[in-house]
Parts: C-alpha cells; sequence; structure tokens
C-alpha cells in the first residue's frame, strides 16, 4: 500500500516536471537566440532587425545585386532545413518598396556606417504580432560590400553573412552568451558558414 | 495523518515540479532591462541587433586604444546629414550630431574647420509607404545630458577599410567606433546605450560609476 503511493507520488512528480518542460520548450522566445528584437528603449519597434516570418514559406527576391551576394544569399537560404521551411528564390524585381516577398536582398555601397550587412524591417513592410514574437512581411538585407569590401574578399566571408542576415530574417538572434557554439548567427560571424542544430530546432519550433 | 501527508507533498510536487521542468531549458533573456527616460533619449544611436559590425572590441581598453578620439561631451545640434545609394534607388539618409566636449583621449580629431565635432548616424530606412524617407530626428528633442563618446574619424576608416571615398570630404565627419561605443552619464552611473544585451556593453559596463569610467579611459590611453 505504502509501495503504491509512492509510486503514484512519483508519476506526479514526473508529469509536474515534464509539464514544466514542455511549457518552457514550446515557447521559442525563451530560447538564448531566438525571437524578434526591439531596439534599445524603444519597445516594439518596427525597425528591429531581428524578425519573425509570418508564414512557414520563406520567400526572398533580389534587388539589384552582384552575383557574389546573391550566390552567398542562396548558400544561407539553402541552411534551412526544408524539412522545417520550405523556401524560394522568386523572380528579381526593380522595386525596392514593393512587399511581395518575405525579405528583398540587395547590396551596394551605403556609406561608412560602421555595419558591413544588416537586416531590417522597414516602414513598407507588414507588421504582425508583438515582440519578442513580432512577425515582418517585407524584410530588407542590404550588404554594404562597397564601404567594407574586406568583408566580402573571399567566398567563405561571404557565405558567413549570407547565412547570418538569412538567419536573422527568420528569427534567429545573436549567439551572445555562448561564445563555444559555431554558428554563422555568432556575433561576428569569424567562424562558420552555416547553422547549428540549435539553431535549427528553434526553426522547427516555430515554423515546422 | 498519512492521507494529509500525502497531499501535502503531493501539493508540494505541483507547486515546485513544473517550475523545476522550466528551469532546465530557459536561457537569459536578452532585451536589457527597463530604462529611463534619459537613456531612451540617446537609444537612437544604436541599431537593435541584426547587423554585422565593422570593428568590435571585447574590453575598454581595447576600445580606448582603437578610437581616434574619445569625447566627453554633449549634443548641441542637429542637422540633415548625406544620402547614400547603395542599390539604385535605395537611398538610405544620415543625420549629424554636434557634438561638444572635452577629447578625454586620442585626439586624432581635426577640429580646425568647426568647433562642434560633426558625428554622424544613420537614420536607417523608416520610409514612409510613399517611399520618400523620414528624418525624424531633426523633429525630436536633442539628447540630454552628457556621454562618452569613442569615435572613429571617416578618414580613417578610409585607410582601415581601403574605402573610395574622398578623405578630405570625410575628415569632417565621425561615426561611432562601434554602434554601441557610447556611454551616458546617467546621474553619475556609467549607462552604456546597448543596454546589457551583447558582449560589448558588458565590456563597457565594468565601470559603473561614469567619473572612474572617464579615468579608466584616461589611464587606458596612457598606458
Amino acid at each position: 500500500m505504502r509501495t503504491g503511493a509512492r509510486v503514484r507520488d512519483i508519476r506526479w512528480a514526473v508529469g509536474a516536471f515534464l509539464c514544466g518542460l514542455t511549457l518552457s520548450l514550446a515557447t521559442p522566445v525563451a530560447g538564448n537566440n531566438f525571437g524578434s528584437t526591439a531596439s534599445p528603449g524603444e519597445g516594439d519597434s518596427p525597425s528591429s532587425s531581428v524578425n519573425l516570418d509570418p508564414n512557414s514559406h520563406h520567400t526572398i527576391r533580389f534587388f539589384y545585386i552582384e552575383t557574389l551576394q546573391r550566390n552567398a544569399t542562396e548558400w544561407g537560404l539553402g541552411r534551412i532545413d526544408q524539412s522545417l521551411m520550405s523556401t524560394q528564390v522568386l523572380a528579381d524585381t526593380t522595386c525596392s518598396a514593393c512587399t511581395s516577398q518575405d525579405v528583398l536582398i540587395t547590396d551596394g555601397n551605403y556609406g561608412d556606417n560602421g555595419v558591413v550587412a544588416w537586416n531590417s524591417c522597414p516602414g513598407t513592410a507588414t507588421v504582425t504580432g508583438v515582440h519578442p514574437e513580432r512577425t515582418c512581411y517585407g524584410q530588407i538585407v542590404r550588404y554594404n560590400n562597397g564601404a567594407y569590401p574586406e568583408y566580402y574578399n573571399s567566398t567563405l566571408k561571404r557565405y558567413r553573412l549570407g547565412c547570418h542576415e538569412l538567419g536573422h530574417t527568420v528569427g534567429l538572434r545573436h549567439n551572445e552568451f555562448d561564445t563555444a557554439v559555431i554558428s554563422c548567427l555568432n556575433r561576428y560571424v569569424r567562424t562558420s558558414n552555416d547553422f547549428t542544430a540549435h539553431d535549427l530546432e528553434h526553426l522547427n519550433f516555430e515554423y515546422g | 495523518m498519512m492521507a494529509v501527508r500525502n497531499a501535502g507533498i503531493r501539493a508540494l510536487i505541483l507547486l515546485v515540479l513544473p517550475f523545476a521542468g522550466a528551469v532546465v531549458f530557459s536561457y537569459t533573456v536578452l532585451e536589457p532591462p527597463g530604462q529611463a527616460p534619459l537613456i531612451n533619449s540617446w537609444s537612437r544611436f544604436v541599431p537593435s541587433e541584426g547587423g554585422v559590425q565593422a570593428e568590435q572590441f571585447t574590453s575598454l581598453a581595447q576600445l580606448t586604444r582603437m578610437s581616434d578620439a574619445v569625447v566627453r561631451g554633449s549634443i548641441v545640434g542637429v542637422q540633415p546629414g548625406r544620402a547614400y545609394e547603395g542599390a539604385p534607388g535605395d537611398v538610405l539618409r544620415s543625420v549629424v550630431y554636434l557634438v561638444e566636449g572635452e577629447v578625454v583621449a586620442g585626439g586624432r580629431m581635426d577640429r580646425s574647420r568647426d568647433t562642434a565635432l560633426r558625428l554622424e548616424v544613420f537614420v536607417g530606412d523608416e520610409r514612409a509607404p510613399e517611399g520618400v524617407p523620414a528624418i525624424q530626428p531633426l523633429d525630436a528633442p536633442l539628447p540630454e545630458g552628457e556621454a562618452l563618446f569613442f569615435l572613429r574619424n571617416k578618414a580613417t576608416s578610409i585607410e582601415l577599410f581601403r574605402q573610395t571615398a574622398d578623405p578630405d570630404v570625410e575628415r569632417d565627419y565621425y561615426r561611432l567606433v562601434n554602434t554601441e561605443s557610447l556611454v551616458v552619464n546617467n546621474l553619475g552611473a556609467a549607462q552604456p546605450i546597448g543596454g546589457d544585451h551583447s558582449a560589448e556593453s558588458r565590456a563597457l559596463a565594468t565601470h559603473p560609476d561614469f567619473e572612474r569610467l572617464v579615468a579608466a579611459v584616461r589611464q587606458a590611453s596612457s598606458g
């Protein structure tokens, strides 16, 4: 009789533990590098640079881009496991303000602003949800290769940047606190041109 | 008696273990903590995460040595900046903040042409629906109080990054070395503008007192 009660207690304990574990894992924003970002002090700013895709079909479109940066972007897009999120490259456009794609990709010389490449959710985009689960349809990735050519002078460097910025367009943040993780989402993009299994797990939870 | 004890144990299980389960996979939340209005007025200098910085640092001493000038000063004005057309028709604009203050370290700044230093900050691409760039910072109140600015002269950038711009033009402009290399004097406390969500801000948060931070910069510069 006493043994039976203990077994029931253990079942309760395991059940409660797993319940908490499941709730935690089911909330992707609790992960250490997933979720939209807000500008410091600005709260839910649409200009924030990491955004979620509102759907599980990630489409990109190129806008006046050099072949080298185009190839790097397609590399980054290819790092997204198709079983988690389907991807598609749409026909090129000459309209920078048109938002018939999840992400517009372009390059050029955007001046010495201290940033090599970045992703943004401009005023023309469609924003839904609330930070840190805000989605943005019509994001723009810009490669500042004209101002910082040394960051673009090898295939490996470009592929790292392509993977990094594409990651930001699906909600992946920098790996700030775990320097041991080798991911293209590392803040300084020095070591890897690919996502980690952990990065892909986030995509699986959100879009899979 | 036994039933009461079992009920107590189960209640404890229900209260405690779900938290334990959640803690196993909980991570540090990256957003900065709530910031005072004073800090908010400075936040326009810092774009949120999502870009790759051209210059990085891991310590205050390293940032001090990297900087062309470290200035303890205030924003005294703002002017329309320049337009940068990256791809055809894709124009980003900047504004120029006028900074006056004391050069704490570095001193490789050319102030022969102007009394105030010209700090160029990109507005971003928050375009109106019709595609017209909105330069909201020109209409916004200036950030109040003083800050410590770690600056890169744009003529130096041309050398560092082999850029094609005209050094005679760029010599008049500065940018922050890194978009988070600015620390506000928040009622005597040193408040890195990037909050605490990045490695850079944590490197600047080693001296919580603003005066001590300035002293540490002077020491790093002379060392």
